[in-house]
């Protein structure tokens, strides 16, 4: 009898897993970027690997998004004013982005369906890894772009791609140039550190003992801004846990702290802690939080390039001056906004 | 015959054994009254009788065929039981639940038909309490409740009726309400077999009676034969006295004093 | 009340509980942030089921069939799945108080889930994943049952509660594991429950997996009812109890399974419909199942229209239960408290 039961549970399960891998989208690659489909219209490849056609209105197309990553992307290519609901983290968008600031919204990191509908706009910015919700909005009749901002190639995949379907190819290209620039520059300073000069260095997330991975955006930005990235783990471009034993073991010259507002410690927590006065960054006072009051400059996005720059001045600040930090974020609040904010904002990264 | 058991012997821990080497025979019609004293093993010989203890040593035939081996049906087409009245986790009522004294015949996607629910009636009938029908069996005095456990036994009108205690926690009139219905099922041609540690209940439905002594074994024979002094002291204790009433023109059993 | 009577009350019970919900039905189909009238669904259902083509504005089209068509079917189906799973637990447990996931499907199924979701595997195997976790979780819990050589019903539910709370401490350290900022909010989808993103292919393969161990539980419903008085008894009645407890555990377990793949863990429904219905049908599982399933049905459709049409946020399914399920669920053992025990 039990034989009977538990295969009839098998023949189940089965089944149903051949009903649900019907279903499977194709992984296909994650490489996003331009593809022209023979004779019809040009489309794209999103991060999920998704094709999507651009239509020839492609100058008018509106967008919602309820994935907070997109916002720097939609002001980064100037179509602000074209996206109907938006999820912005912090009130600095809403000042630094008045059309953004105006946006409606609809959800923030899942979507309502009915507002979506309600709005009706031609496209969804989301996640990857969302299945449910790119199907359930493709049935609305409404695009689905999956976007994925882990390294500066994302970054700018992603404004080639998102120009490409928004009509916005010059402001992308203007973007990418911009942030080669930017590197370009930065690379310049750090070319001339000498090897034994390096200072090694790990970017701490939300709780304590979990780390940026190896190949994340976070530890891909020490390694330009001069340093080395001590973390060795990597999972899948995501924040590792490596527990507090192994930040002892790895010991780094500066502790980064993200600048996320899900952070659950201070840095006063940190060097009042005895456990932790054994490390030299402790000891030394170099623990230093990325900013984040007004704009997190250690988020996926464009402000990586600011962020880089803090690092560099953190970890080198004899090479680069505070004038010269201050210049990069200048550079970067014209460029994403046509103006800076230091004063009108109180914010105060010129004495970061 | 409807039951033969030949050197019953069942334990529930190793090297305590509750039954030791039983024999006893059950016939068409046949009123048996077993005694004994509380824990002496009734109930444990019940639930050997209706197959719930598979791991039995001896043997017991029903209708020639080893209980062990039976199916559940099997069993319940032949024998009806009436339990020691317990706690019910849900609110039935009393058609529905006289009703599940048929279902040995229903098989498992099958439910009780009008030929069930007549035969659901009559016995609800045969007790006289058709009017309790549609009252939740939890709203039941213990009276009633026993009454409605009788009906479920004999719905499905099987040879026999087993009845564990069917007295207990009965005030005396109910109790002698239990004792006629049983006497009366036998003059239908029921067999009916029931426990009880009082020997009057014994003595007042006559037939057979089986004694259980303080070591797991039976004895059975008639009322008359069993139910003497000396043998009722031996299980009971001493000073418990048979006595006869002429008025009633029957033995009773008495302690004459504390 | 005699039996006519009651047959009687059963075809009035049955009728108001279907009208109930076609009502239910209608309104939901009408309801939500996105208006359209009542006419213009009709219009749009009627000319979908006839293959006309559409004539109203191609989202409002979209909206109905595509998003609350398949919500509100979904969610009719997972309230009858678990409306009649609980009753039928309660039954073969003989005990009111116990829920479709007692013995761990809903937690397995949850970290199932969860897994999946942190492996990052596609929505698919997202719910294959919950599927196999639930029924896992039953397994274990029956096996730990069986590893103490008990039989008895008591042993099954401890070791249903020890499993579930094994299975809650993993869900929580894969909880503790997951991104906050992307997977946290799938797990979430998977533990609080949610109609919003049933689609029709999903809605297919969860019905094929729940009507046959529907069909197999209504069709057995007597021997429910025999089995509630206790194993013992039952078998003197001539249950093959084990048989028909493994078959019943298997088909409940079953339907709580595919209720969780579909949408997620839904608390309450399991436990407060059946005793509902007890009260407006009486404990006769042939009458008490076909009602808990038009009950269960009625109940969360009602929910689901409110998730998605109160608040300015659409709210998880289990939120909404727990808010009308648990004073409900008070008022019921209040109006029956002198016959608890």
């Amino acid at each position: 009898m039990k034989r009977k039961i538990l295969s009839a549970i098998l023949i189940l399960s089965l089944l149903l897993c051949a009903c649900a891998q019907g279903r499977e989208a194709a992984p296909g690659s994650t490489g996003s970027g331009i593809v022209s489909s023979s004779g019809s219209l040009p489309g794209i490849t999103d991060a999920a690997g998704r094709k999507i056609t651009v239509r020839p209105n492609a100058k008018e197309l509106t967008a919602a998004s309820v994935y907070a990553v997109s916002a720097p992307f939609f002001t980064a290519l100037g179509i602000s004013d074209r996206v109907k609901a938006v999820n912005l983290k912090t009130g600095f968008w809403a000042l630094a982005d008045p059309a953004l600031g105006a946006a409606d919204t609809v959800g923030r990191g899942t979507v309502d369906l009915e507002k979506l509908a309600e709005i009706h706009p031609d496209v969804l910015i989301h996640r990857i890894h969302d299945e449910k919700t790119v199907e359930a909005v493709s049935r609305l009749g409404i695009d689905v772009i999956c976007i994925r901002v882990e390294s500066v190639d994302d970054v700018k995949n992603t404004l080639i791609m998102l120009g490409e379907y928004f009509g916005a190819q010059e402001r992308a290209e203007k973007a990418i140039d911009w942030i080669e620039g930017e590197f370009r520059s930065i690379r310049k300073i750090t070319d001339t550190i000498p090897e034994k000069e390096r200072k090694t260095a790990l970017l701490m997330g939300g709780r304590i003992g979990r780390a940026a991975g190896a190949d994340m955006l976070q530890s891909w930005m020490i390694e330009t801004a001069g340093g080395i990235s001590v973390v060795k783990e990597a999972e899948d471009q995501s924040w590792v846990d490596i527990g507090v034993e192994r930040i002892f073991a790895y010991d780094p010259d500066v502790i980064f702290l993200t600048g996320s507002t899900a952070r659950e410690y201070t840095i006063e927590e940190l060097y009042g802690d005895p456990a932790w006065s054994a490390l030299k960054a402790v000891r030394n006072r170099q623990i230093f939080a990325m900013p984040a009051e007004k704009d997190p400059w250690d988020l996926p996005g464009l402000s990586c390039v600011t962020g880089t720059a803090f690092m560099l001045r953190k970890m080198y600040p004899d090479r680069f001056s505070a004038e010269d930090l201050e210049d990069h974020a200048d550079s970067y609040y014209r460029f994403m906004f046509g103006r800076c904010f230091d004063k009108e904002l109180e914010l105060d990264y010129k004495s970061y | 015959m409807i039951y033969e058991v030949r050197n019953l012997k069942y334990a529930y821990k190793k090297g305590c054994p509750v039954l030791n080497g039983i024999g006893l025979s059950i016939r068409e019609g046949q009123i048996l009254t077993v005694l004994g004293k509380n824990g002496a093993g009734k109930s444990t010989l019940f639930s050997c009788l209706l197959g719930l203890r598979g791991s039995y040593e001896g043997s017991i035939l029903l209708h020639g065929k080893e209980v062990k081996t039976l199916k559940e049906k099997e069993i319940a087409s032949h024998v009806g039981y009436v339990p020691q009245a317990g706690v019910q986790s849900f609110d039935f009522t009393v058609f529905e639940y006289v009703l599940m004294g048929c279902s040995a015949g229903l098989g498992l996607f099958s439910r009780p038909g009008k030929k069930e629910e007549q035969a659901a009636e009559k016995a609800l009938d045969l007790l006289g309490i058709r009017e309790l029908s549609g009252r939740s069996i939890r709203e039941l005095s213990g009276g009633e409740r026993q009454q409605a456990a009788i009906a479920r036994a004999i719905v499905s009108e099987p040879e026999l009726v087993i009845f564990d205690e069917p007295a207990a926690h009965l005030d005396q009139a109910n109790q002698m309400q239990v004792l006629r219905i049983i006497k009366n099922l036998a003059d239908r041609g029921f067999a009916a077999v029931m426990s009880t540690h009082d020997p009057n209940h014994a003595m007042l439905l006559g037939g057979d009676a089986a004694l259980f002594d303080n070591s797991g074994r039976l004895s059975a024979g008639s009322a008359a034969e069993m139910l003497t002094e000396e043998k009722l002291a031996a299980v009971y204790g001493s000073d418990l006295k048979v006595r006869y009433l002429e008025e009633f023109d029957r033995n009773v059993c008495v302690y004459p004093e504390l | 009340m005699g039996r006519e009577g009651s047959k009687k009350r059963y075809i009035v019970v049955m009728l108001a509980a279907a009208a109930v919900l076609a009502a239910l039905a209608v309104v939901s189909l009408c309801a939500g942030k996105y208006s359209v009238s009542a006419g213009e669904t009709i219009s749009i259902l009627g000319r979908a089921v006839f293959h006309k083509d559409q004539i109203a504005d191609p989202m409002k089209v979209n909206v109905v069939l595509g998003l609350r068509l398949p919500r509100v079917l979904a969610s009719a189906l997972v309230g009858a799945a678990l409306s009649l799973s609980g009753a039928c637990y309660q039954g073969i447990f003989k005990n009111p108080l116990v829920s479709p996931d007692f013995l761990g499907v809903s937690s397995g199924a949850c970290i199932g889930a969860a897994l999946a979701i942190l492996l990052g595997l596609g929505a698919g195997l997202i719910s294959v994943f919950a599927f196999a976790g639930g029924i896992l979780a039953v397994l274990i819990s029956a096996s730990v049952a069986a590893a103490m050589k008990n039989r008895s019903d008591i042993v099954l539910v401890l070791s249903g509660i020890i499993v579930g709370s094994l299975m809650s401490s993993i869900l929580g350290f894969v909880k503790f594991a997951a991104d906050p900022d992307t997977q946290l909010a799938s797990i979430t989808y998977w533990t609080m429950g949610s109609f919003a993103y049933v689609s029709a292919k999903e809605l297919s393969a969860a019905a094929l997996v729940i009507v046959v161990p529907a069909a197999v539980l209504l069709a057995m419903s007597w021997w429910i009812d025999v089995l509630s008085l206790g194993e013992e008894e039952a078998k003197t009645l001539g249950a093959d109890v084990k048989r028909i407890r493994a078959l019943a555990i298997v088909c409940s377990t079953l339907l709580t399974a595919a209720s969780v793949c579909l949408a997620g863990t839904i608390g309450w429904v399991g436990l407060v419909i059946p005793h509902l219905s007890r009260m407006l049908i009486g404990a006769g599982s042939r009458r008490l199942l076909p009602v808990s399933c038009l009950a269960g049905a009625s109940f969360m459709l009602l929910v689901d229209t409110l998730t998605r049409t109160v608040g300015a946020v659409e709210m998880p399914v289990s939120i909404m239960t727990g808010i009308i399920g648990a004073p409900f669920f008070l008022w019921l053992l209040y109006r029956r408290r002198e016959r608890m025990l």
